[in-house]
């Protein structure tokens, strides 16, 4: 009760410093409205808000760029972050257009423009599904022997005729591991192939063994 | 009847193929009436000649109903072609099943070792895929050829005045020329559209005198004119772009991809923006043009093999939304873009990956085939092969990477896939295609064994070449190759020499690719080739060091075949030689264009667009070498197991034999003999097994050696006797196995510029078959022939008859006594005679 109380204290408290810092702002106080945004800042260091409006009002554009690396962290979709790193990136480049890559996470890129300055930059995209996937599948097994079934068709059928059916199988196991519905019907279709694959296996697994007969 | 049918329906084949060249870019008009006409005409003229000349009529009738329902359908199917393409496309579908059909009976019943048959069977799998994947460039060049009616082909679009969204056009560039990228900048600031930026993507260049002049002239060009220099960047062009992607205007609604070396027309932005008035319009591709290449025999090959994707290939997928985006000369809208979480880093064809999922999602996608820029090919054969490498390996990435949702239950997995079916069958075959030049290579190899092997006295056996064997192949082979250089001519408005430098271009590029294919499924990321480099001051040196794999290859189908015929001539023998003489003359194709590249004038060194870990072409080459080296083993290691020494059951099911010289009307058979199996040839060979007189019932035994071509061999005649087959106790000869390249052409996908894939793809439709060793002498058979009484050195003896003996018969009275036109007897007896 009393951590809620100090939270809401705390929230009351920086409302007031970002509408003063506004309020100093729109009157062309630049340096008061930057205090209060530094001051809300310290406060509420996790507010995105508090960061977006130091950064309009701080001084120099490498407090700017880390105020609004700052805010990225925290929020990497804030569309009034990013017009306001677009410009301020752009001014800058236009002096040197030199960035060097640091590190990036899946939203946001780390860069390095000079010596020091160093910049985080949202990605502005989705997150797009990872490549080659960094755990195997539940199917994963199924899958290979499958494949495996399919090259068995090439010594007349007989590595399909054993393949196919652990291939099958192996689907078969998957499905108690399995809960949602992709993955269902990619059980589904690995023993459909197999089957079809099986069949086909035979045909040619007898005219082989006619040749061996012989 | 299989094989009758074969023959048949091969022959409708051609008559429609023919056609099909002649007026199939010609007829403007679609009509069922006139399709019927010609589907029913095509089906009677086939019908003629077989009913003069090998058919049974019952036969007959029921094959001629078949194919015409068959073509009806593809008629109601294909209606926005014309007549020739449709019954093309339907007769040649009946004789690829038909002839199918045919290998995998002679493969499953001829008496054969259960190793050869393992190893026939592979290669009647491998037959099947070359087939089906020469059926997708077939009708890949039929449906932009002969089609009449287009859905979705857009000449050009006209500007919209109060439609001028924000475009970002971005250059990514890497260690370019700045010269190269400052007239590309010039002439970006002269388009004429008034709302635009351009962001040059200076990616990882490592010298700062070669990307600085260029932020100089960004700096005069304007203030829409900016430059970004990245540094120790990763994810290569597609890493950068995407980066690109945080410093684009937040206004611009449309991104488009320029190489730095392509020099656009003003019109560019005007005339392709309108396209995004449809909200689900997610991109627009223009072809990729080149300059600088007149004049010049290599530029221009390589100029006619890229347009060759851009005027078919292209306009084929844009009918079905299936198109890819080609990296440059392309505009793409910026929210898809951001949708699909950007360039995929991992991919090194990143461009053709993001249209795909473009297309997963619903989008639609437009291809105007009108230039709008040029830029530079590669200005040697190294930077050629290594572009082709690079195309290939990324079209084989995106195959592994989205092969699940290119499968026709791909929508069941995954709801959120919206391809359609033609889109992902687009897609899968634009991936499979590539591995053509696999197939070609393994064939080759197996030519290449088959020559040896007619060199000995051994016998090697793998699959018995009968007529359809060695017939259907040639036809196939010679048709589709002819078909290639007349799209190349129509569409493309070639000489013929051009049209043959052009396909030659692209068959130089089978080796890239082969080790492409392979690289492309084996290794996590991207590679990049790198070419044998020789010190020396020789171009010729250089150029055949580049090109050093193409050339062994090249020469040893070359000597082997040269040498399997002289040491033994035969027709076999000739037919071996001759289709590993082109093979050869593919294989060379590489140094000749090699060298060809070193009298061009290279004007400005490139950028290397590689990107990934290099890797040598001779460490690439193993895989490949271990492949085809296994199927020697293999192969070698059949003829140590002993043949069938008598004739098993299962035989009874290969497909009779029906001598060519029944085709050519030379052997005439009354209609009701017909049915029956032609009997087999006496050989004029001294059989070994001369002590066991133990005869064997006659069957139709295609295992039975040339049975259709005199070729005046030295082997003593001896007298023969009809209709029986001396069992030896050594394995019967048989026809055993050449394999046989068959369709070698059409490349489909020409290769992009930018770093999208396309694939130079030559069909191939081998069959499998070693040339059989000469112990059996080709001779003609006919009914009458019932003696064998030797003949005079130096007269040909054909199974106990004269020359002018068997001219008379095919003087050719008919069954019923009837007298065929003197035209048509001409024909034999000069054909006959050239034969003799």
């Amino acid at each position: 009760m009393a951590q809620a109380t100090t939270d809401l204290d705390r929230m009351t408290r920086v409302r007031a410093l970002l509408n003063a810092a506004n309020d100093s702002r729109k009157i062309g106080d630049r340096d008061h409205a930057y205090r209060y945004s530094l001051e809300a800042s310290r406060i509420a260091p996790n507010d995105p808000e508090v960061w977006l409006a130091r950064a309009e009002t701080a001084h120099s554009i490498e407090e700017k760029l880390f105020c609004l690396s700052r805010l990225h962290t925290l929020n990497p979709y804030y569309p009034a972050a990013q017009r306001k790193t677009y410009s301020i990136l752009r001014e800058m480049l236009r002096e040197e257009p030199f960035l060097a890559y640091l590190d990036e996470t899946e939203n946001l890129y780390q860069v390095r423009n000079g010596p020091a300055l160093a910049v985080t930059l949202p990605k502005y995209r989705a997150i797009p599904e990872p490549y080659p996937p960094p755990r195997p599948g539940p199917l994963a097994g199924a899958n290979h022997l499958l494949l495996w079934a399919l090259i068995g068709l090439v010594p007349a059928g007989l590595g399909t005729l054993v393949l196919a059916p652990m291939a099958a199988l192996s689907a078969f196991k998957a499905f108690g591991s399995i809960s949602d519905r992709k993955n269902s019907f990619r059980a589904a279709v690995v023993i459909g192939l197999a089957a079809v694959l099986w069949i086909i296996a035979i045909p040619m697994s007898i005219i082989f063994f006619l040749h061996l007969g012989q | 009847m299989i094989t009758r049918a074969l023959y048949l329906s091969g022959g409708w084949f051609a008559i429609s193929l023919l056609a099909m060249m002649i007026g199939g870019t010609k007829l403007r008009r679609t009509s069922f009436i006139l399709s019927a006409i010609w589907l029913s005409l095509v089906i009677l003229l086939g019908d003629l000649w077989a009913i003069l000349t090998f058919a049974v009529p019952w036969e007959l009738a029921a094959l001629s109903a078949i194919a015409l329902i068959f073509g009806v359908f593809w008629i109601w199917w294909l209606k926005d072609i014309n007549a020739l393409g449709q019954i093309a496309w339907s007769m040649t579908l009946l004789v690829t099943f038909l002839f199918i059909l045919y290998a995998f009976l002679v493969t499953a019943f001829t008496p054969l070792n259960p190793l050869s048959f393992i190893l026939a069977l592979f290669f009647f799998f491998i037959e099947v895929i070359a087939l089906l994947l020469a059926l997708t460039h077939m009708y890949e060049s039929l449906d932009v050829t002969c089609r009449v009616k287009w859905h979705r082909r857009v000449n050009r679009l006209n500007p919209i005045p109060e439609y001028t969204p924000m475009v970002s056009l971005q250059l990514p560039t890497y260690n370019e020329p700045p010269e190269v990228v400052a007239e590309t900048l010039r002439s970006l600031a002269r388009l004429d559209y008034p709302n635009y930026e351009v962001l040059v993507v200076d990616n990882n260049t490592p010298e700062e005198s070669t990307w600085r002049p260029l932020e100089e002239l960004c700096r005069q060009l304007g203030p829409n004119f900016r430059l970004l220099h990245l540094d120790k960047w990763p994810g290569y062009k597609s890493g950068a772009l995407n980066f690109a992607l945080t410093q684009t205007h937040p206004e611009a609604e449309i991104i488009g991809t320029i190489d730095s070396d392509y020099q656009l027309s003003p019109a560019f932005l005007k005339e392709l923006v309108p396209a995004f008035v449809d909200p689900m319009v997610a991109f627009v591709q223009t072809p990729q043009d080149y300059r600088d290449f007149k004049g010049d025999p290599y530029s221009e090959a390589i100029y006619y093999g890229y347009k060759y994707f851009f005027e078919i290939s292209m306009p084929s997928r844009n009918e079905h939304n299936a198109i890819i985006f080609a990296g440059t000369m392309g505009l793409i809208r910026k929210s898809v873009l951001q949708e699909i979480g950007g360039w995929d880093e991992w991919c090194i064809t990143e461009d053709a990956e993001a249209s795909l999922r473009i297309l997963k999602r619903g989008y639609k996608s437009l291809y105007i085939n009108r230039s709008y820029g040029r830029g530079l090919m590669p200005f040697n054969f190294d930077g050629l092969k290594k572009q082709r490498f690079r195309w290939c390996f990324g079209g084989i990435q995106i195959l592994k990477k989205h092969w699940e949702s290119l499968m026709p239950w791909a929508h069941w997995i995954d709801p959120n896939n919206r391809m359609t079916l033609q889109q992902r069958y687009y897609y899968l075959v634009g991936g499979l295609q590539w591995f053509t030049d696999v197939f070609n290579l393994i064939f080759a190899f197996l030519l290449v064994l088959g020559g040896i092997f007619s060199m000995s006295t051994e016998h090697y056996t793998i699959r018995p070449l009968t007529s359809p064997l060695l017939i259907m192949p040639a036809v196939f082979l010679f048709l589709n190759l002819w078909r290639f250089l007349w799209v190349l001519r129509n569409k493309l408005r070639l000489t013929w020499v051009m049209a043959l430098l052009t396909m030659y271009n692209f068959f130089s590029m089978g080796w890239a690719v082969t080790l492409a294919c392979i690289q492309g499924l084996i290794q996590p990321k991207g590679v990049f080739l790198r070419t044998p480099k020789v010190q020396s001051s020789s171009k010729f040196l250089r150029a055949l060091r580049v090109t050093q794999w193409e050339t062994l290859i090249g020469l040893i189908c070359m000597i082997i075949g040269t040498l399997a015929f002289i040491t033994n001539p035969s027709v076999r023998t000739f037919f071996l030689g001759s289709l590993l003489v082109w093979q050869a003359s593919i294989y060379l194709a590489a140094p000749f264009f090699s060298l060809l590249s070193t009298e061009k004038v290279e004007v400005q060194t490139r950028g290397s667009k590689d990107q990934g870990t290099g890797i040598l072409e001779q460490w690439a080459a193993r895989w490949a070498v271990a492949i085809t080296t296994l199927v020697f083993l293999v192969g070698a290691s059949v003829q140590l197991l002993p043949q069938p020494a008598v004739q098993p059951l299962y035989s009874q099911f290969q497909p009779e034999e029906v001598p060519p010289e029944r085709l050519l009307g030379i052997e005439q058979v009354p209609i009701e003999q017909r049915a029956t199996p032609p009997t087999p040839r006496p050989t004029r060979t001294p059989m070994p097994t001369a002590t066991e007189p133990a005869m064997l019932p006659v069957t139709a035994l295609p295992t039975l050696t040339d049975t259709t071509i005199p070729t005046g061999t030295k082997e003593p005649e001896q007298p023969t006797q009809t209709a029986t087959v001396a069992p030896s106790s050594t394995p019967l000869p048989t026809d055993t196995a050449t394999a046989v390249p068959t369709d070698t052409a059409a490349p489909t996908a020409t290769p992009q510029p930018s770093s999208t894939p396309t694939q130079a793809a030559t069909s191939v439709i081998p069959t499998v078959t070693v040339v059989e060793t000469a112990t059996s002498t080709p001779e003609l058979v006919t009914p009458t022939a019932t003696s064998g009484t030797p003949t005079p050195t130096g007269t040909p003896v054909t199974g106990g008859l004269s020359l002018q003996q068997i001219i008379s018969a095919a003087d050719l009275r008919m069954p019923s006594g009837q007298f065929i036109s003197p035209v048509y007897t001409w024909i034999m007896k000069s054909t006959v005679n050239w034969w003799q």
